[in-house]
């Protein structure tokens, strides 16, 4: 999504118009929807979190600088609310049935729909920073800089922390057997 | 051993922000080693799998719902700035709903619109409790159901109807309205509660008038569920 895309819309958001704000919604439901699937790996809590975000923006509308662009700053707040999920989650945290891992074991596994489950549960299995940052450059599409601006960190920190995910996912398929080493 | 200069040139090619120089020096390093041209091809085929996973569809009533809160919300600050107005607007609503009440009821005397089997449970998930209404007959058929969950309360609409309806709920001074929902949006068995937000767990009962074309089809109202 380009920056000025959005811009219109943001610009009659802030002078009150909530149609405008409801077009924004619609616009970035899905990518939106998605990271936090991706951060939660549940469909219920990614459709709250998704929604929790929206209205958050929405009722903070005048902390909305709007140098920024409106979908790094949506993703910041779904960002953060996954991972405050994420925290009310520990130690014990619910899994969607349909979607738990069942260890494929060392055996070699055949491309495609494994793959992605066995990928998946490796993602599932990564710290919420390093999480955050595959979500963020693999869901989202988000070139470095704007990784940065969402997560509220420098570049240098996104490439590392990219880098050093992308290493453990490398690990873990190549365990399962999911990738050739 | 594959140097981290290296390194970071290869993830900056697979993430499209390698420029001229950049491409160069890689080049040049790939073609003097094969480990660099492993560890290349080896990092492309996982950011490869990682791109190929599929985009999830939200909810269908994600959207709806945030709409939902939104229209509640901006309804709850009009009556806080201007009541005099939110009480005519209230009055207005009420009368149309009374004279499409009316109205449907003449033009089908005699004929139930509605089938309620009200009262009875269902349990959606553990710990939450339901109440549904069967809707069996009439211009709008299916379940409605509304679950608790602590002091939270949550509906589900699985309507089967041809044709989109509106659904306007009201509980005491709390009004949320849904719009469009139609069979589409429940076929797929994945309907999504919306969360009824602001409306007491413990207050009035919920009541909902279905319409189509702005004129109200169907009323059915729901017990709120005991607290387990």
């Amino acid at each position: 999504m380009r920056e000025d895309d959005d811009r219109p819309l943001v610009a009659r958001w802030r002078a009150g118009d909530r149609a405008a704000f409801e077009q924004l919604v619609l616009r970035h439901q899905k990518p939106v929807y998605n990271v936090a699937l991706r951060m939660l790996r549940n469909q219920e809590e990614a459709r709250d979190v998704a929604q929790t975000a929206f209205l958050k923006a929405f009722e903070h509308a005048a902390d909305f600088d709007p140098n920024y662009r409106f979908f790094s700053w949506i993703y910041r707040i779904a960002i953060n609310e996954a991972l405050h999920a994420l925290d009310r989650r520990k130690p014990t945290g619910p899994i969607d049935a349909d979607t738990v891992d069942e260890a494929p074991g060392p055996e070699r596994l055949v491309e495609g729909e494994n793959v992605r489950r066995a990928l998946e549960s490796a993602v599932a299995a990564l710290s919420p920073e390093h999480r955050a940052v595959i979500v963020l450059r693999h869901v989202a599409q988000l070139s470095y800089e704007d990784m940065a601006s969402v997560l509220g960190v420098p570049e240098k920190t996104v490439k590392s922390r990219l880098y050093s995910a992308r290493q453990l996912l490398r690990a873990d398929l190549e365990t399962r057997g999911a990738l050739e080493s | 051993m594959i140097e981290p200069r290296v390194r970071e040139l290869i993830q900056a090619e697979l993430d499209d922000a390698l420029d001229a120089a950049g491409r160069a020096e890689l080049a040049g390093r790939l073609l003097a080693d094969p480990a660099v041209r492993a560890e290349r091809e080896s990092m492309r085929r996982l950011v490869a799998h990682l791109e190929a996973i599929p985009a999830a569809e939200p909810p269908a009533q994600l959207s709806q719902a945030v709409s939902a809160a939104l229209q509640q919300e901006h309804g709850r600050r009009d009556r806080i700035s201007a009541p005099a107005q939110g009480w005519r607007y209230a009055a207005a609503i009420a009368a149309v709903g009374l004279a499409g009440t009316l109205a449907y009821a003449i033009i089908h005397a005699g004929r139930p619109a509605v089938a309620e089997l009200a009262g009875t449970l269902v349990k959606s998930h553990p710990g939450a409790a339901a109440n549904t209404v069967q809707l069996l007959s009439g211009p709008v058929a299916g379940r409605v159901i509304l679950t608790r969950e602590g002091e939270r309360l949550a509906l589900r609409l699985d309507l089967d109807t041809q044709d989109p309806v509106d659904v306007e709920i009201v509980s005491g001074s709390h009004r949320l309205r849904l719009d469009g929902i139609a069979r589409g949006a429940v076929a797929r068995g994945s309907t999504e509660p919306v969360p009824l937000v602001g409306f007491a767990a413990d207050g009035p009962d919920v009541s909902l008038t279905f319409l189509r074309n702005g004129q109200v089809v169907s009323r059915v109202t729901l017990d709120r569920p005991a607290q387990r």
